[in-house]
């Protein structure tokens, strides 16, 4: 009983770190929304976001990002008018390209992801590649299939993630390493 | 001749490496038939279930020879796709060099970022393998999507075009390694029984 309210105090509290963190790198990317504003955002935060929490907290967090795009999204959209079904299919599919990219690299004896409780940046490094692939690909294949210039929307979508995902958990694990070296100071 | 000499030993590599891939062309070829569509000079896939054959060799040169086996591959697809497909020379070519060089680099991303280890061929992990494969379809399809987008040389679906090539591939080289592992191994021992 004791066991099980742990669990749900973890599942909430991981949640809900993954929703500010999700939330606060979407707004971090929106400034490039306009950059390029009919293809894709060429630096999409979001995904690092993402795999940093999946990473961290496991597969149980897949609610707080999915819940941390629609939010997001709502935020910079200025309300919900703006936000069709299909961008939520969308944001469904980002959220769950990374937890299939882990799923698969562990699958395939490709990687733990932790040596001795430290993250293998390499790995990590690989899995932004694949994380962004699947998730372009899911966005591209299933949904938005029938888009005239699907051709430039996978190169943007692809250049995107890659570069987003790879500074921000470049970022977030400097600053998380550099934070807990203070704290042991 | 001497069979040590090391201009021997570069030519019956490289000509092991031309035969397998243009016979793999040749073979996909000849089992689609009628079926390749040719459109602005681009002869590429219909719309229906392909097998891929060259990708799965690829796959599998790169595997046993590592970066030695690049020039000759890219080299040999540029063969096949002007020679046998009857590609356009410069489009085709260009899409040859890129599906040619694409499995490599899948090949070179998961050892240089250490997610698998293809060096030693006695303890290749299948699962690792088989990831291969698929990473080094999905790279191909692509890319080659991209440059056929690029020239707007062709009538097909884009998703279509993706799926059947990454499809394909993986089914590819599923068949070129059941090939090479179980009847290969099979018909040498055959041969060397009698």
């Amino acid at each position: 009983m004791i066991n099980n309210e742990i669990n749900l105090r973890e599942f909430f509290l991981y949640n809900i770190l993954a929703f500010v963190l999700l939330v606060s790198a979407r707004v971090l990317s929106s400034p490039f929304d306009h950059l390029t504003p009919d293809i894709g955002n060429l630096l999409w935060f979001p995904i690092g976001a993402a795999i940093l929490c999946y990473l961290l907290f496991g597969y149980r967090v897949f609610f707080g990002i999915f819940l941390g795009y629609l939010i997001a999204e709502t935020i910079i959209e200025g309300g919900i008018f703006d936000i069709s079904q299909k961008e939520i299919l969308k944001r469904f599919a980002s959220s769950i390209a990374p937890m299939v990219s882990i799923y698969l690299m562990r699958l395939f004896h490709l990687s733990k992801f932790f040596d001795d409780e430290k993250i293998s940046i390499s790995h990590v490094i690989f899995l932004v590649f694949f994380s962004a692939i699947l998730s372009t690909l899911f966005k591209a294949l299933l949904i938005e299939n029938s888009l005239p210039g699907l051709d430039s929307y996978i190169t943007t979508y692809l250049i995107g993630d890659i570069l987003g995902g790879t500074i921000f958990i470049y970022l977030g694990i400097k600053i998380f390493s550099s934070g807990v070296y203070r704290l042991s100071k | 001749m001497d069979i040590n000499n090391k201009y021997y030993q570069a030519f019956i590599f490289n000509l092991i490496i031309f035969v397998s891939l243009v016979s793999a062309a040749f073979v996909m070829k000849l089992s689609m038939g009628t079926n390749l569509i040719s459109v602005n000079s681009i002869t590429e896939l219909p719309t229906l279930l392909i097998i891929i054959l060259p990708i799965g060799v690829q796959i599998l040169l790169y595997l046993l020879y590592g970066k030695l086996a690049l020039f000759p591959v890219v080299a040999t697809c540029v063969f096949n796709s002007i020679f046998i497909m009857e590609r356009d020379p410069m489009l085709g070519a260009i899409g040859a060099i890129i599906s040619g060089a694409m499995p490599f680099v899948a090949y070179q991303v998961m050892s240089f970022l250490k997610v698998a280890d293809f060096s030693d061929l006695k303890k290749l992990d299948t699962r690792q393998v088989l990831f291969y494969i698929i990473f080094a379809s999905t790279l191909t399809a692509i890319t080659r999507f991209g440059i056929y987008m690029q020239a707007r040389m062709f009538d097909l679906e884009p998703a279509q075009l993706i799926v059947q090539h990454i499809v394909g591939g993986i089914l590819g080289s599923f068949v070129v390694f059941a090939v090479f592992l179980l009847i290969f191994p099979s018909v040498v021992n055959i041969s060397n029984v009698k």
